[in-house]
């Protein structure tokens, strides 16, 4: 990908993602991509306190933007929750966000992301910032393999369709 | 905003503070129109909700959710020092948990069943009564009179809910009744033996029907009920004899890490059913009063017995794997962060 860089903004919808880079050991990469990520304080304080030290620097550039509980925010969990008992307050933090600023979500659950859909919001897998990585070109496409390969190894559940699709598209 | 003033009433008394702090603590509120929420003479608007919510330092949803545990009378187990404040925490805590539980359940369309071992209540007035009822539900358990190998287990898998949670030292558990469900709590700070000991007690508050007048006779009945199910007097009989006049401390510890009852109940047990007559017994116990908490024969404690509920668990492991709620939904349920139900899911991966 050349010419211009696009900022992408994109919703972080559950603390698994984060947890997810920070056991394959991609946060520092995550940030170096033209991204800027939001986020609620309810999905931060899911992290333990490790991982939280490796996003707290990214809060303080606010390349990573906590967003915490207002009325407005209150007013959508409060009338999502007994539609769909299935998400929890944190869930539905971070899908008013999105729909208050019209963003796609990044999700690492993926019953989430099937809510998400039927919602009508783009949701992601964190497999995503790894074909970005490699479509910036800040990795080769070998090494976007091996990151897949780590990403899999840190969540053996994670988005098994976006697996095989990106390990079609990372071959060697 | 089903029971919407118990609940506000619970934080409001969680929190130790009256209707004037409360207000204090919202701004926008009145004094007056919280003690009319409380009432159920008024509903607040959604901004109200919300101010109530970050002031009593409750979850948003804490006052949406549609269902509220209403817990039966309680059985304590628990220390005269028990404050009101802290009895008031641990039934906090414990709604809390069954809520969870209860919509685990819910959300998995699975039910607990429980059979009253002994066909019912079971009224006894004699500690020879006791002993049958426990022989009985041995029995109906299947258990014969080898040594219990997890307590807990048991409980769980003939439908009584098991709870253990961190409590004051002034607290041991409690047996109550969530509409069909028994319910067992549990002080998870105590030892392996005091805890088996304590689960089997609650149980005996759940199936006898004790009519005495004085509540400490009736936890007697219980603890005579709990050492029973332990030690069974055949097994008493076999381990230490039918008549002794003296008992080495070895012998006490022997039986304390094979049947997993402490040695304080093994010489209660001895002396209840006759193997020791009244003199050595409190010789005894004078002698073993520096080490009542058994502190120093920590490896002769029983090795099995688990400090948590396997149901539990599993019903939430279920929920993930079956993809029926999202992973930070279990983790809520779970009662964890979302990072620690990750550990629970993939102990190995990473």
């Amino acid at each position: 990908m050349s010419g211009q860089v696009t900022k992408i903004n994109i919703a972080i919808q559950d603390a698994g993602v984060m947890v997810d880079l920070s056991k394959a050991g991609l946060v520092t990469q995550a940030f170096q991509l033209p991204v800027t990520y939001y986020t609620t304080d309810t999905v931060l304080d899911d992290l333990n306190s490790k991982q939280k030290n490796e996003f707290f620097p990214y809060v303080e550039t606010t390349q990573l933007r906590c967003e915490s509980m207002d009325a407005g925010m209150f007013a959508t969990i409060a009338k999502y929750q007994p539609l769909y008992p299935e998400l929890s307050e944190q869930d539905l933090s971070v899908y008013h966000i999105a729909q208050a600023k019209q963003l796609p979500v990044l999700t690492s659950c993926n019953t989430l992301r099937l809510f998400m859909k039927k919602l009508n919001v783009e949701a992601k897998s964190t497999y995503w910032v790894v074909d970005l990585l490699a479509d910036y070109t800040f990795v080769t496409a070998e090494q976007a393999g091996v990151l897949y390969q780590k990403l899999n190894n840190a969540n053996p559940r994670l988005a098994p369709e976006d697996f095989s699709r990106g390990q079609k598209r990372w071959e060697k | 905003m089903i029971n919407f003033p118990e609940r506000l009433r619970s934080a409001r008394k969680m929190r130790g503070w009256s209707l004037q702090e409360l207000a204090d603590h919202v701004g926008i509120i009145s004094k007056q129109a919280l003690s009319k929420y409380e009432q159920g003479l008024m509903k607040p608007e959604e901004d109200t909700l919300f101010a109530l919510t970050k002031a009593l330092g409750v979850k948003a949803d804490y006052f949406l959710k549609p269902q509220r545990v209403i817990l039966g009378p309680i059985e304590f187990r628990k220390k005269a020092s028990l404050k009101v404040k802290e009895s008031a925490s641990l039934a906090e805590q414990i709604r809390d948990y069954l809520e969870r539980y209860l919509e685990i359940e819910e959300l998995l369309q699975v039910k607990s069943e429980f059979v009253n071992p002994l066909g019912g209540k079971v009224e006894v007035s004699t500690y020879e009564e006791v002993e049958e009822a426990a022989a009985k539900v041995l029995n109906a358990w299947q258990l014969g009179i080898n040594p219990i190998p997890n307590v807990i287990e048991v409980l769980e898998k003939n439908g009584i809910c098991v709870l253990t949670i961190s409590g004051p030292a002034s607290f041991d558990g409690l047996a109550t009744m969530v509409g069909q469900l028994p319910v067992i709590v549990l002080n998870k700070e105590y030892s392996a033996d005091r805890r088996r000991f304590t689960a089997l007690h609650e149980l005996g508050h759940l199936l006898l029907e004790i009519n005495l007048p004085d509540e400490k006779e009736c936890e007697k009945y219980c603890h005579r009920f709990a050492s029973a199910m332990l030690l069974p007097k055949e097994v008493a009989l076999r381990q230490l004899g039918n008549v002794r006049s003296n008992i080495s401390l070895g012998e006490f510890l022997s039986i304390k890490k094979q049947y997993g009852i402490s040695v304080q109940a093994v010489m209660r047990r001895a002396f209840d059913l006759g193997i020791i007559n009244k003199n050595y017994y409190q010789f005894l116990c004078i002698k073993t009063a520096p080490n009542r908490k058994e502190e120093s024969f920590i490896k002769f404690n029983f090795a099995g017995e688990s400090d948590h509920s396997y149901r539990f668990d599993q019903l939430l492991m279920r929920l993930v794997s079956e993809n029926i709620v999202t992973e930070s939904k279990a983790a809520f349920l779970g009662g964890m962060s979302v990072s620690d139900l990750r550990e629970k899911l993939d102990p190995v991966a990473g």
